[in-house]
């Protein structure tokens, strides 16, 4: 298609525009982080320390703590997800007039902010709110496992929709002859899910499973409306670790530090998932 | 069986509905109730009376007209100059600069899946070092590139076919008649989910507002959630009021938009 030069200067304007943005707000921000990993804050100025920031956040407990964190919550999350989805999802392809409405409901905690749902849920599960007066059981809220649990759900809640709706269309791709035939063959429920219907919904299930676990990793509004990282720093992760360091406590070398080490993690993680991916399609 | 099955239907319907929509009921319960209602021990879902006093409150406390109207406006820029930043931005690539667009593609990609957490200290340095700290702008100009919509409007845009783009050549239509033709009229609706998404994402924005705005008169709706919501505040009326303000123009404006959400929302 031929343009005008006036519309080739437009269009190139618009070019280096979009791609000043981009720079400014994307590349040069994480150029900022990169550059002050290598310096400490020491009375109010940065001096260069070269590695000692890295040094320093890999020898900090609460750094460790926040990844263990993270990687609890983040199993609790998926299996929590993917088994939600599965079960649903079944029963939504079994009763397909019901699906409209379900996938409708299901999504409208999605489109709210998740600092919206920490707010009300911090009024919810309040010690002497509503849930403790319907489970009376006052310990349960110094319990670890409870706010972990309570974590990964309140995440579940605020996506399920949005992941119903891919597990849907993808699932919906799925020729019925395939299951069919299965029914057939003799096949039961568990055998047809593990021979036809899981090998054709496995790669979303890895892209879920994959962007599950950095948002748990990366998560700050609910740790800092929700539980405050308590109790007894069990719900701290690495994303609120990294906001109180950086923005709370002004110590944007340590900051940025941990945020170059959790993205070597973040790489790390990705791989291993990748890999148990491959090895799942390798032994099929 | 039949009649029973439709029956556990219904109830697993409604039990997954109650679940799903009960934190927003909480949510109107609370805004009508003063702060007791919240911690009293007695189970009370009857609405209370105290939703003027709220409002009431609310308004003597910060000028919340003029707040709402800060979110309405930063949220409403950010979508359409977004969307039009983006859909000149492919333009461009695909028509004009094409050798560079894999590129480009490739950078993009790597830098969609970095998690916010990489770059948002980064983010408030870099929009501090440009005088943004306390200004509007600060909630408009960051937020203006969204890679997500880019590769979403991108990839609808590669699988139109090149006969329409032919046929609108012949028939003489500039490069803005193309446009206008193609964003805004085949991939209409592709176009207003877009829009949608970006409403949604620049109205929900917290975090990074949060730290940049201190300037009361230049508050969106969450940093004043979060002023009101303090720990060290008592303000809970009021706290659920303005969840309630923030909440329900995305919950109408979803069942409004519902059906092209669900249509486009998987993609």
């Amino acid at each position: 298609m031929k343009l005008t030069h006036k519309e080739r200067a437009f269009f190139s304007f618009i070019l280096v525009g979009f791609l000043s943005l981009f720079v400014t707000f994307r590349i040069v921000p994480i150029g900022y982080t990169l550059w002050r990993s290598f310096f400490t804050v020491y009375q109010g100025e940065y001096i260069f320390a070269g590695f000692k920031a890295y040094y320093h956040v890999l020898s900090e407990p609460i750094f460790w703590q926040s990844i263990v964190n993270s990687f609890i919550i983040s199993i609790m999350y998926v299996v929590l997800k993917i088994g939600a989805l599965i079960v649903v999802g079944e029963w939504l392809i079994r009763h397909p007039n019901l699906q409209l409405w379900f996938v409708k409901i299901a999504y409208i905690p999605t489109i709210i902010g998740g600092f919206v749902y920490a707010i009300l849920f911090r009024y919810i599960l309040d010690s002497n709110g509503l849930f403790a007066s319907l489970v009376q059981n006052p310990q349960l809220f110094n319990s670890i496992l409870f706010h972990q649990l309570l974590f990964a759900m309140i995440l579940l809640w605020m996506s399920f929709g949005i992941s119903l709706l891919m597990y849907l269309n993808r699932r919906k791709h799925l020729e019925k002859s395939l299951i069919e035939l299965s029914l057939v063959e003799g096949a039961n429920a568990f055998q047809r899910f593990r021979y036809v219907i899981f090998p054709h919904i496995k790669s979303v299930i890895y892209f879920i499973v994959l962007l599950s676990t950095i948002e748990v990793f990366t998560e700050i509004e609910l740790p800092m409306n929700l539980t405050f990282g308590g109790p007894r720093q069990s719900t701290i992760t690495f994303g609120y670790l990294n906001y109180l360091s950086g923005l709370i406590f002004g110590n944007f070398g340590y900051a940025s530090a941990s945020t170059v080490v959790f993205l070597l993690i973040l790489f790390f993680l990705g791989f291993l998932i990748k890999g148990i991916y491959e090895t799942i399609q390798k032994t099929r | 069986m039949k009649p029973f099955k439709k029956l556990v239907n219904f109830y697993v319907f409604f039990i997954f509905s109650v679940m799903s929509l009960f934190p927003f009921f909480y949510l109107w319960l609370g805004s009508t109730h003063n702060n007791s209602w919240i911690f009293s021990s007695a189970i009370n879902l009857q609405f209370g009376s105290s939703f003027l006093d709220n409002f009431v409150s609310l308004s003597t406390r910060y000028p919340i007209v003029q707040i709402f109207f800060n979110s309405v406006l930063s949220a409403s820029l950010v979508t359409l100059s977004s969307i039009l930043l983006i859909i000149m931005f492919i333009f461009a690539t695909i028509f004009i600069h094409r050798s560079i667009s894999r590129w480009l593609d490739a950078i993009f990609i790597l830098f969609m899946f970095l998690p916010t957490t990489s770059h948002f200290i980064g983010s408030i340095y870099t929009i501090s070092i440009l005088q943004l700290r306390d200004q509007f702008l600060a909630m408009v100009i960051p937020f203006l590139i969204n890679l997500r919509i880019y590769f979403y409007l991108k990839q609808e845009f590669n699988v139109l076919p090149s006969e329409i783009l032919e046929a609108l050549a012949m028939d003489g239509a500039s490069a803005g008649q193309v446009v206008y033709q193609v964003f805004f009229g085949i991939y209409k609706e592709k176009l207003i989910f877009s829009m949608f998404l970006l409403f949604v994402s620049s109205w929900n924005n917290f975090i990074i507002p949060l730290n940049l705005i201190s300037q009361t008169s230049q508050f969106t709706f969450p940093i004043l959630i979060a002023s009101l919501a303090d720990p060290l505040n008592y303000f809970i009326g009021e706290t659920f009021l303005a969840l309630l303000i923030q909440t329900t123009p995305l919950i109408l404006g979803y069942v409004y938009f519902s059906k092209n959400i669900q249509i486009h929302g998987s993609e």
